[in-house]
């Protein structure tokens, strides 16, 4: 009884960090210009190829995360696991703001060669939260 | 006068410990949680005293483009593991590892890769041979832990390999370094 007690405020407590981490990071977009978040245009997004022009490789989000988001990925230089981005099977996942902007920052420079937009990291948050 | 001699009894006991957890043969585990995981989620969190101190300086000055990555930290993480690893680095740990290692450096060389010290270099360069087939299961030199199960303790020594692959073996001999 107290195990399911323990795993359900464990649970709880992990969407109430998403809740607030998301809602604080869309707020923040929000001020820097971006509006109606769409999960469907970061779908688009997140298959998208694009050609790194250094090495000639094409990438996308999906070269690390793999095509389904509760699956653990692969860093596709050192072979390292990355923890699957679902929120349902990794509930510590989106909960921390820094981290977020943290893999933002890293990530869509490798991807895209370039930063995200605050559109397309709400476009992202919004997809991501409902895996 | 009791309390001093106590004191002195604790503070020695503390020196005996801290002597037998330093292994003087190995490079030892790391001690800063924060390189473990931000440099460990993803690749090997190689321990300090596996490059000497400029090459670890050269490696975090330029975080912008790590191997054709992005690692940008937060400034005070960035500052605080340089300092982390200048001071526990090559030169500046007592162990035979790293002796062994700094060795086979050339003063005016700083390598940003520990396989870029022969002695690291140099022994695993044909595990990532075609040859191997892909057995051990290597992408690159990146994952320490994939044949040395005691990496995470700092301890590389031959007698803790595992290596299950028949034809790695033959290939790699009996190739001895160290102990």
């Amino acid at each position: 009884m107290l195990r399911i007690a323990i795993v359900l405020f464990l649970a709880c407590s992990a969407f109430a960090a998403r809740a607030d981490a998301i809602a604080t990071l869309l707020k923040d977009y929000e001020s820097q210009g971006a509006s109606r978040f769409s999960a469907q245009d970061a779908e688009t997004f997140w298959v998208k190829a694009n050609l790194d022009p250094k090495t000639g490789e094409t990438r996308r989000c999906t070269t690390c995360h793999t095509e389904d988001l509760r699956r653990t990925g692969k860093h596709s230089t050192t072979g390292k696991a990355i923890e699957p981005l679902a929120p349902s099977v990794n509930p510590k996942r989106l909960t921390d703001v820094e981290h977020i902007e943290k893999w933002f920052g890293r990530n869509c420079k490798w991807t895209l060669n370039r930063e995200c937009t605050p559109q397309e990291k709400g476009n992202l948050l919004v997809m991501l939260r409902t895996k | 006068m009791k309390k001093h001699h106590h004191a002195a009894v604790a503070a020695s006991l503390l020196a005996l410990a801290t002597a037998a957890m330093a292994d003087p043969r190995d490079v030892g585990p790391n001690t800063n949680a924060t390189y473990v995981k931000e440099c460990g989620a993803c690749h090997f969190p190689y321990q300090p005293a596996l490059m000497p101190a400029r090459s670890w300086r050269k490696v975090m000055s330029n975080l912008g483009d790590h191997f054709g990555e992005t690692a940008e930290l937060k400034v005070s993480d960035r500052d605080s593991l340089t300092a982390y690893l200048v001071a526990g680095a090559a030169e500046t740990a007592d162990n035979q590892r790293s002796r062994e290692l700094l060795a086979t450096l050339p003063p005016g060389d700083t390598p940003t890769r520990v396989t870029g010290i022969l002695y690291v270099g140099g022994i695993h360069g044909g595990f990532l041979d075609p040859k191997f087939k892909g057995i051990p299961n290597l992408k690159t030199l990146a994952n320490c832990a994939a044949c040395h199960p005691k990496a995470d303790e700092g301890r590389y020594a031959p007698r803790v390999y595992v290596v299950t692959d028949e034809l790695f073996r033959v290939l790699s001999g009996d190739y001895n370094v160290g102990f």
